[in-house]
């Protein structure tokens, strides 16, 4: 682990909080704590740098200047979160000195991170109250992100890797916990960071391959994914090498949660990604010469039955997403995201890994007609139950799906992982042994040809199968998980009811003596 | 009678093997009142006062929440701490009492717990998300005080009526269970 460890940071950035903790509401203040950390990211990497080169070129200021412009970004004059805070922090006007480094810091770093603080205001007294209670709450985030435990420069891994590793884990770490905190309210759809690792092992990305998140979100699903590529997980796919060649896609309706996306995706490393706002269905912003992005990898937590998706928008798509399959129906929008993923799986390569809620699998009508569409046309590669209560904000049990293009057989490998998981706490989570056992199963069933079951928790069903089922397909019509129960010794239950009866005499004797003592009737 | 507010924690209560005191919240108390003091977490870094121990003259009474419920524990080990949910109500230490003024815990929970009492309770709540009773509102009730051995009685029968309750209703899934598979056997049969 590069210098100070992530549980302090970690620490030190959650307690960050109770500056607004009970007067602001998540929601709101999540935004402010998180551009915080950002600014203060920023603000060390360039003191260090610049450290660094006065310690190499003395005062060679001229020198010193033209490098530090050809950095990974541009920390313009009095724009860094120490010159802010020592320079204005008794200032009536702190909020906005800080909206106005934040925009120069904006405009002088325009292609990677336009339209980032767009939509904060330090200022707004809605948000964070009068001016006196404001400028208060700000002195008291400069105190807090004064901690030694969040000074990013002191890290003794000064490889950029190392650390934007340990800021970006530490942002993820905050967003996971907004979510968990405050349900969908402060983290909407986060996904959980075990799921995202599921995903990305199943997935298993290749160097060069394109990663295409269409309800990106913070951005963390994507980044798990292509971290897949960069440090790949060496129990599982021992022969990976590490590669740093791929490409992050990604489009965010939420206004304000793009811009998380975009600064988490700085953060992680990964420059080059290319994060859009607004609505994947009703206007897709990813485009190749007038078609949509075509990508290996597809995948999200896209919202689950979300009922205002753009129905009315899609009746004359020009991308002929709902064409081949089916329309989705007007209340539920599941499978327009999952049909605007299989439209943009690449040839040959492509593949999507979608979470949805349960009701895909089984639901009839519109639905119904559009997953028989699916398996006809041989897209769908497995179908996995998770557990229920993994997801913040919802108790529901969700399945993941994969679809892949260019398929040699058609079976369907079912799993029930529903019963593997760790109930400490008020979340469930996926152990690591959980998602071994689910890869390892998947892997079994892409590489050996004649892998037929698992008893109890896997299933390869045949296309003859699944028609036989009308293409329902809920799980347990494919993986039988029932499990007798044990036979009741008839002998020692008579043994207990005769016990239980002599206590309950005793108990009745002992508490009628009491009664008779207090003259009560019996 | 002294009643005081239990142990406020900031943040959130994290298990420490190493911790002294347990801390004991309505969460960990069976729908029967009961408590094991092994499942209850252990915390470090704490400095309760000496009120906030729960001991075996204290009723724990919860201040927040839908039903103010009254618990008499008469086991508990010496280091649980309760929660800031709960009042502790005890007798002065110290203070001179006439014998019949003396307040046994186990009836003093049982009463606080009678409709009547719920009902007084039930009026004076406040709080707008989550409801509490406050701590004079707690204390304007008025307890009929009968002599000492009457007091003893009436908690006794309340513990043994509880006993009671419990064991009833498993004995009545024991029997149900036993029908069941008697009747499954019976259908059997060729």
């Amino acid at each position: 682990m590069p210098g100070p460890d992530q549980d302090k940071i970690n620490n030190a950035l959650w307690s960050a909080c109770d500056t607004f903790r009970g007067t602001v509401d998540p929601a709101q203040y999540k935004d402010y704590i998180l551009v915080f950390l950002f600014w203060k990211y920023l603000s060390d990497i360039h003191a260090r740098h610049e450290r660094e080169l006065r310690e190499k070129y003395g005062d060679n200021e001229t020198l010193i200047r033209r490098k530090l412009e050809r950095d990974r970004f541009v920390l313009p004059e009095g724009t860094s979160f120490y010159y802010v805070r020592d320079e204005h922090r008794n200032d009536a006007e702190l909020g906005d000195k800080i909206n106005k480094a934040l925009q120069a810091i904006e405009d002088a770093n325009k292609q990677k991170l336009e339209g980032v603080f767009r939509n904060i205001d330090f200022n707004s007294e809605p948000n964070l109250g009068e001016t006196k209670a404001r400028n208060r709450r700000m002195k008291s985030l400069f105190d807090d992100f004064s901690d030694p435990a969040l000074n990013f420069s002191a890290f003794t891994d000064t490889s950029d890797t190392g650390m934007a590793d340990v800021i970006g884990d530490g942002y993820m770490y905050l967003i996971s916990r907004f979510a968990s905190d405050s349900g969908k309210k402060g983290g909407e759809f986060y996904t959980p960071k075990e799921v995202s690792k599921l995903l990305a092992l199943l997935l298993d990305p290749q160097p060069g391959e394109r990663i295409y998140d269409p309800t990106i979100g913070s951005g963390s699903l994507a980044i798990t994914v292509a971290d897949e590529l960069r440090h790949p997980d060496k129990e599982l796919h021992p022969d990976k090498k590490s590669s740093n060649d791929f490409a992050i896609y990604g489009q965010e309706n939420n206004r304000s949660t793009w811009a998380l996306a975009k600064m988490n995706m700085f953060l992680h490393n990964v420059d080059g990604a290319q994060i859009e706002a607004g609505d994947t269905i009703s206007d897709p912003k990813l485009k190749e010469a007038d078609q949509l992005l075509k990508a290996d990898i597809v995948v999200a937590n896209p919202p689950f039955s979300l009922k205002k998706w753009g129905y009315g928008d899609v009746q004359k798509d020009p991308f002929k997403r709902f064409t081949k399959h089916g329309m989705p129906p007007k209340s539920k929008g599941d499978f327009a995201f999952l049909l605007h993923m299989i439209a943009s799986m690449k040839e040959a390569t492509g593949r999507v890994g979608v979470i949805v809620p349960h009701g895909v699998l089984f639901r009839g009508g519109a639905e119904g007609k559009i997953r028989r569409s699916l398996i006809e046309a041989n897209l769908l590669q497995a179908v996995i139950g998770l557990p229920e209560g993994l997801f913040y904000g919802t108790g529901i049990p969700a399945a993941i799906l994969i679809f892949r293009k260019g398929r040699e057989h058609g079976d369907v490998l079912f799993i029930d992982a529903s019963r593997d998981f760790d109930d400490r706490g008020t979340q469930n989570v996926l152990r690591r042994q959980d998602i071994k056992r689910i890869v390892e199963t998947y892997q079994a069933y892409e590489r050996d040809p004649d892998f037929e079951m698992v008893e109890k928790y896997a299933y390869k069903a045949s296309r003859a199968e699944i028609e036989e089922n009308d293409c329902n397909l809920n799980i347990p019509r494919y993986v039988d998980t029932f499990e007798p129960e044990e036979p009741v010794d008839l002998e020692a239950v008579a043994i207990m009811i005769r016990e239980l009866e002599e206590k309950l005499g005793d108990t009745r004797r002992k508490l009628n003596g009491y009664l008779q003592e207090l003259g009560l009737p019996t | 009678m002294s009643i005081k507010p239990g142990f406020f924690f900031r943040g959130r209560i994290e298990h420490d093997p190493e911790g002294k005191f347990r801390i004991l919240q309505p969460s960990s108390i069976g729908s029967s009142g009961e408590v094991t003091a092994e499942e209850l977490p252990l915390v470090s870094d704490i400095s309760p006062r000496e009120y906030h121990v729960v001991d075996d003259r204290s009723v724990l009474f919860v201040a927040y929440g839908p039903r103010n419920r009254a618990y008499h524990f008469g086991h508990l080990p010496d280091n649980v701490v309760a929660s800031s949910t709960f009042y502790l109500l005890r007798p002065r230490p110290r203070q001179l009492v006439l014998r019949e003024e003396v307040v046994l815990p186990g009836y003093l929970a049982w009463y606080l717990n009678q409709p009547i009492a719920q009902a007084y309770f039930e009026a004076l709540r406040g709080g707008v998300s989550v409801k509490m009773l406050r701590r004079d509102a707690l204390g304007s009730l008025e307890l009929p005080l009968p002599p000492l051995e009457v007091q003893e009685k009436v908690s006794e029968v309340a513990r043994l009526s509880e006993v009671e309750h419990q064991l009833t209703r498993q004995l009545l899934k024991m029997r149900r269970l036993f029908t069941d598979t008697l009747l499954l056997e019976r259908i059997h049969q060729p």
